[in-house]
């Protein structure tokens, strides 16, 4: 069945109109709008000239060519078009543009070489619309890959700007412990400095509670074992272990090697000595024992039934002169 | 651009109008307003101009507006749709001068009901008898004798001279409405289609204006041929 390609026109039903093949209301409704409407009108022409076309290139059949040569054969107007049609197709490939020679170009290589400078101007102001379409669909994708990677890039430089803040403020707790440890490892060298001096001026057990190391319990330990120097010739090494509570009557220190978990050394039952807050237990370790390594001195409350119970460890280094 | 030359001619006043279409430089055949009734130039620029409604067409609307009223003639069938179609806008032009105006609808639309009108009467009047294609077989008359040209073994005469106005109606055109009229109408069915998209996108235009400038090109090509076929 011939249908006419022209977009916007029901093409077949306007067939149907020039074949005579309406409802007759309908028909009117298509009369008035042909002499109404001008665009209308065209497009009917439009159509009319293609079903002619058609007609005389042998494509219509059935019912359309039968009320074709039945209907629209009818007026000499329409059988003079007819005539028209055919006499165009006969020349068709032997009529040329004015001014073109034999063998010259096609008409189409004609139309578009004349077309041709317009149509590059035409890019930029008419309507090209797969051409606009495609711009705006890459400077779209193009806009949304920008602003992505600014996100991301944002979100990067925040996160490296935080990770800085956190590493400066690691380095600082560092140094601030670094700090402490240092000024108590002064302290004890100080201390030990004093208590070979003074052993050999007076006796060690008058010296024991002055210069004493002080050591705190494993649980607030600042990381890194306190130093106990011990130098050549000593014969015992003092020091004062502070309590977390004093719950028991009597207590007992045992000095293990971490390596074996052997004790390698007992104290006596002590009593604590309350120095202010304080809870201490003062011991006099024997030098004698204490190798250039890392020890640990176990505290056991002793209950009134004598079982000892584990309260605090300690840990301490070594370090011979 | 149109001219107006009223003559007298045994007391009765028939108006010569001279249309020429501005589109294409190329002139369309004489339109003649032959009528009983006296049209004057005055008389007939008022009628153009309210066939113009305002925008001043130099007689476009005219010759548009005849068109589209003979080819409803034509497609109902009428025997003399050029007639018809004079005696409509001749009956409108005296009405515009009896009344000075007509108001309450667009000039297109009573330019339809007058048509609608003369088109009754018509019927009435006897003038609608449309021949049909079985009627004129009974005649003797085939159809194909009825729309081909002249047959290879009849006229060769007649068939040359329709070449011959082809061509000759061809060069009056300008050059860019020749191609398009060569390109737009060749080739069938897909290859046709495709074609005319191309065209389209080439000229930088939708199909639809494509469509109707191939047709006016068509049209004028027609008329043309029409007249130089019958020797005007």
């Amino acid at each position: 069945m011939f249908t006419n390609d022209n977009p916007g026109v029901n093409s077949e039903f306007l067939v149907r109109y020039l074949l005579g093949d309406l409802p007759q209301e309908e028909a009117e409704r298509m009369d008035e709008q042909s002499v109404t409407d001008e665009e209308f009108a065209w497009r009917v022409t439009a159509v009319e000239n293609d079903l002619v076309d058609a007609y005389v290139r042998g494509e219509l059949a059935g019912p359309q060519l039968a009320l074709f040569e039945s209907h629209y054969l009818a007026s000499p107007n329409r059988r003079q078009k007819v005539s028209f049609a055919r006499a165009i197709l006969k020349s068709e490939g032997k009529l040329r543009p004015a001014g073109a020679k034999a063998g010259a170009v096609s008409p189409a290589a004609l139309a578009a070489s004349v077309s041709a400078k317009r149509s590059i101007w035409s890019m930029f102001t008419r309507p090209a619309l797969r051409l606009q379409w495609g711009f705006a669909g890459a400077a779209l994708a193009m806009t949304l890959v920008a602003g992505t990677l600014l996100f991301e890039v944002n979100h990067l430089r925040n996160q490296v700007t935080g990770m800085e803040s956190e590493r400066a403020a690691l380095d600082k707790r560092q140094q601030e412990t670094e700090k402490q440890l240092g000024e108590q490892r002064a302290v004890n060298s100080q201390t030990q400095s004093e208590l070979e001096r003074l052993r050999k001026t007076q006796g060690a057990s008058d010296i024991v509670e002055s210069i004493a190391v002080l050591l705190m319990p494993q649980t607030r330990g600042a990381g890194q074992p306190v130093a106990i120097s011990v130098p050549g010739g000593a014969a015992g090494i003092p020091a004062r272990l502070e309590l977390e509570s004093d719950d028991y009557g009597e207590y007992q220190v045992t000095l293990k090697d971490p390596a074996t978990d052997h004790g390698l050394w007992h104290s006596a039952r002590l009593k604590v000595a309350a120095k202010g807050k304080n809870r201490l237990l003062s011991i006099s370790l024997p030098a004698s024992l204490l190798k250039q390594q890392t020890y640990i001195l176990e505290v056991s409350g002793i209950s009134s039934k004598g079982a000892a119970s584990l309260i605090d460890s300690y840990v301490f280094r070594v370090v011979r002169d | 651009m149109l001219t107006g030359d009223p003559t007298r001619n045994e007391g009765r006043t028939s108006c010569r109008i001279h249309a020429t279409a501005a589109v294409g430089g190329m002139a369309p055949s004489m339109t003649e307003l032959k009528k009983h009734w006296v049209l004057n130039q005055d008389a007939f620029r008022r009628f153009l101009a309210w066939l113009d409604a305002g925008v001043d067409s130099g007689g476009e609307s005219y010759l548009e507006m005849r068109r589209r009223l003979v080819l409803y003639f034509d497609r109902k069938n009428c025997i003399s749709p050029d007639d018809l179609a004079d005696e409509t806008l001749n009956r409108i032009a005296r009405k515009l001068e009896e009344k000075g105006e007509i108001t309450g609808v667009s000039p297109a639309h009573y330019c339809y009901i007058v048509a609608k009108y003369v088109f009754l009467e018509s019927v009435r009047d006897g003038k609608h008898t449309g021949h049909s294609v079985d009627a004129l077989t009974e005649a003797g008359i085939t159809v194909s004798a009825l729309t081909t040209a002249p047959a290879p073994d009849a006229d060769d005469e007649a068939r040359e001279k329709m070449m011959d106005c082809l061509e000759r109606c061809m060069t009056r055109l300008p050059q860019e409405e020749q191609e398009i009229i060569l390109e737009y109408y060749r080739g069938e069915k897909k290859e046709k289609i495709e074609r005319r998209g191309g065209m389209a996108v080439r000229l930088g235009v939708t199909m639809n204006a494509l469509s109707i400038r191939a047709c006016r090109i068509r049209s004028r090509l027609e008329t043309c041929l029409n007249t130089c076929s019958q020797g005007a």
